[in-house]
């Protein structure tokens, strides 16, 4: 265990120095959002006069001693591009984000699972080709081209589905109410993002399903005459779950990031959102936090996912043991 | 006091267009509550068209001492709709000032959600869930628009150039002759209409809309790849290697890339058709789409001119080009002047025009005398190419609200289309 935190507190202290240099190999740099409209009518002094202000004109070193007392006194400061503080606008985000990507994580997972174990079961008989082919030709559709398609059937032609928001922004709904409202801007977004990753859990489920079934513990279990529901739930899909678990805890570990495109696409308030726009103006500081969270949170599932493979798969335990 | 005021804020403030204009002041003198006397530092007939109409009127009570505008939460102004909510990222709320002094405004409340992804909004006007966006249609789907009942679609004359930029410092790009070679070669009429149809206007070797008052007639762009061949053989590009590509004296293939904004597909396909004409004489031209940002710190890094520029040719476009002084910021070889000439553009006839009349025109004669100069100039030596004007394309809800009014380089989303008269 204390090796294991020696490893990740040095892979801590390497994507801290990285997410200082990333954002500042960008070509371009912060001029055009700092100086608003017009930035080319500025004289050069007056310009080079408002990067000194945001410590821009130092050396890179400087900046970079800067940016770690920053870091470590938690003085985030203000965004370039929207002059806020840094710790509001990500606060502010980051529950937009949790919910879609946990809803995404959590249904993809069950469904994909699911699926691909029933097309196990059913190898080489009436269900198994149409779900094989339909999963993979959903799955390989590119995800913006999903959103688009379900926005002009959904939202647009059918009126189904708001087609931008997280809720309702000029409603004033409260309780139940609000929660159902949320739930309603969810269903186009999360539905793109289940529909785009699905494969994984469906292809880790089918070949982990029919490893299992040709196993003799199972084959020990049918001659004992166990109940088949019995044999398919505690003695094949306990074993399937070990690589689940493992996909499982991968997209935990980003859940911070993996929705920028869907996000942009609904105009989802979340931290994909402003990341994008971080990104796009050269916002230094808001991108360097962005990208520090969501590789604070990567780092965190890894580190639970070595935890807790213990629980999931006891084999490992007693391996370690030996 | 106010109006003093708003014009001196900015002169020390992170707002470039805004002190842009504090900077062309000397000083405001108010000798009655009614009266306002600007000194300026220079003559600029300009001024009331650039200045006094772009200038904000703020209140002094909410700005006075603060460092950062941009910061001030309170909102406190002189206009139709008072900002009630904001919340970043995410939506403006504006209700109307009910006793506005030209009136009483036609809608109540404006509702603006902010929507980044472009299928989105034209999917929300579609849908009906938007009446109008701030943001302009392509040409491609404005069939789709005016095909949809409820919906309709402003087509207004554009002044925001669609151009080809030349870096004219770089490799033969520096010679005029060869740039005129490309501008024969080069079919700008036909890219025109090709990707733009009914809805822009040609540009012009004068880099001025045709219409405008001082525009010079008889600058319009010749494709003759006879002629751009015959000019290329006289700066001594005759030998070609086996793909037809030209050499120059070095054995080396004349060989430029075309940067372009990965977002913006009409910018991209010019690039590929410039591309295919110039290969028709001999020169490879090589596309390279970036994200804009990226292609901005290649042409105009830093947003100033004078730290130079690092590409050969890009796609490019300027916000508008109706302004009289619009031509000598582009390519005037005095940064200080030609604040955006990111070509590089230096020619000594073009200089010594703005040297000696600039700052000396007092009527709008001697203005339209000296641009007409400048344009025969620039015409001559082709600094850049400029492919279109295109149309501004907005499409709106008419069934949701009727009062839209558009205009010559007008949003739909404007004063007048609120006010009730």
């Amino acid at each position: 265990m204390r090796k294991r935190i020696i490893h990740y507190s040095i892979l801590l202290a390497v994507i801290i120095v990285v997410n200082f240099f990333l954002p500042r190999l960008l070509p371009g740099s912060p001029v055009g959002t700092l100086l608003g409209d017009d930035p080319g009518s500025m004289p050069a002094e007056e310009k080079m006069g408002i990067l000194a202000a945001y410590h821009l004109d130092k050396p890179l070193w400087e900046q970079f001693l800067l940016y770690l007392k920053d870091l470590f006194t938690l003085n985030w400061g203000d965004s370039y591009s929207k002059r806020q503080p840094i710790f509001q606008l990500i606060g502010a985000g980051v529950g937009w984000t949790v919910l879609l990507a946990t809803a995404n994580l959590v249904i993809s997972s069950v469904v994909g699972t699911v699926l691909g174990a029933v097309s196990a079961m059913k190898r080489k008989k009436r269900h198994d080709l149409p779900i094989v082919l339909g999963t993979t030709m959903v799955s390989s559709l590119p995800s913006f081209w999903v959103a688009i398609f379900l926005v002009a059937i959904f939202g647009v032609r059918l009126g189904w589905f708001p087609i931008y928001g997280a809720y309702s922004m000029w409603g004033e709904h409260t309780g139940l109410a609000a929660v159902g409202d949320v739930l309603w801007h969810m269903v186009l977004p999360v539905t793109t993002m289940v529909i785009t990753s699905l494969m994984m859990f469906f292809t880790t489920s089918r070949f982990g399903v029919l490893n299992a079934i040709n196993q003799d513990y199972v084959r020990m279990a049918r001659m004992r005459g166990i109940p088949n529901h019995r044999i398919n739930l505690w003695y094949i899909m306990r074993n399937t779950m070990v690589p689940i678990f493992t996909i499982v805890m991968m997209d935990v570990g980003y859940l911070l990031s993996g929705s920028v495109l869907i996000e942009t696409v609904f105009s989802y308030p979340g931290l994909g959102t402003l990341m994008y726009s971080a990104v796009s103006a050269r916002d230094y500081p808001l991108i360097q936090y962005c990208f520090l969270l969501s590789s604070f949170v990567t780092i965190l599932a890894l580190f639970l996912a070595d935890t807790l493979y213990h629980k999931v798969d006891p084999l490992m335990e007693v391996a370690d043991a030996q | 006091m106010v109006f003093k005021f708003s014009f001196e804020y900015p002169a020390d403030k992170n707002v470039a267009g805004l002190r842009k204009i504090a900077d062309k002041i000397e000083k405001i003198e108010t000798p009655d509550d009614k009266t306002v006397v600007f000194t300026l530092k220079n003559s600029d007939i300009n001024f009331a068209r650039d200045g006094l109409s772009v200038m904000r009127i703020i209140c002094k009570d909410v700005y006075d001492g603060v460092k950062d505008p941009t910061t001030v939460k309170e909102s406190i102004g002189s206009g139709m709709y008072k900002l009630t909510e904001y919340k970043t990222g995410e939506y403006y709320k504006l209700e109307a000032v009910e006793d506005y002094f030209r009136g009483t405004p036609q809608v109540s409340k404006i509702n603006m959600p902010i929507v980044t992804d472009a299928t989105a909004v034209q999917q929300g006007i579609l849908s009906g869930e938007f009446a109008a966006a701030t943001s302009s249609i392509g040409v491609e789907v404005v069939d789709t628009f005016k095909n949809t009942s409820g919906l309709t679609v402003y087509a207004n004359d554009g002044y925001a150039p669609t151009i080809l930029n030349f870096n004219n410092g770089e490799k033969a790009l520096q010679d005029v002759k060869f740039r005129q070679a490309l501008s024969y070669a080069i079919d700008v009429n036909d890219i025109c209409k090709t990707l733009y149809g009914d809805y822009a206007a040609v540009g012009t070797r004068g880099l001025i809309r045709s219409d405008m008052e001082y525009a010079v007639g008889g600058l319009e762009y010749v494709h003759d790849t006879e002629k751009a061949a015959q000019l290329l053989d006289e700066l001594g590009y005759t030998k070609t290697n086996g793909d037809g590509y030209r050499l120059d004296k070095d054995g080396k293939v004349l060989d430029f890339d075309i940067l372009t904004y990965s977002g913006n597909t009409i910018r991209a396909r010019i690039a590929e058709l410039d591309a295919e004409d110039l290969k028709e004489v001999g020169i490879k031209a090589t596309v390279k789409s970036m994200e804009m940002d990226t292609v901005d710190a290649y042409v105009w890094p830093d947003f100033e001119v004078s730290k130079g520029r690092d590409y050969d040719m890009s796609t490019w476009g300027w916000s508008s080009s109706n302004t009289p002084s619009f031509l000598v910021s582009l390519c005037s070889s005095d940064y200080s002047i030609g604040t955006y000439n990111v070509m590089g553009y230096k020619s000594d006839k073009f200089d010594q025009i703005v040297t000696e009349q600039y700052d000396k025109v007092t009527t709008m004669e001697q203005m339209t005398s000296m641009l007409e100069e400048l344009q025969n100039v620039v015409a001559e030596e082709i600094p850049c190419l400029v492919i279109a004007y295109p149309d501004s394309l907005q499409v709106c809800n008419t069934d949701q609200y009727n009062g839209w009014e558009s205009g010559k380089g007008l949003n739909v989303v404007n004063v007048f289309s609120f006010l009730n008269e």
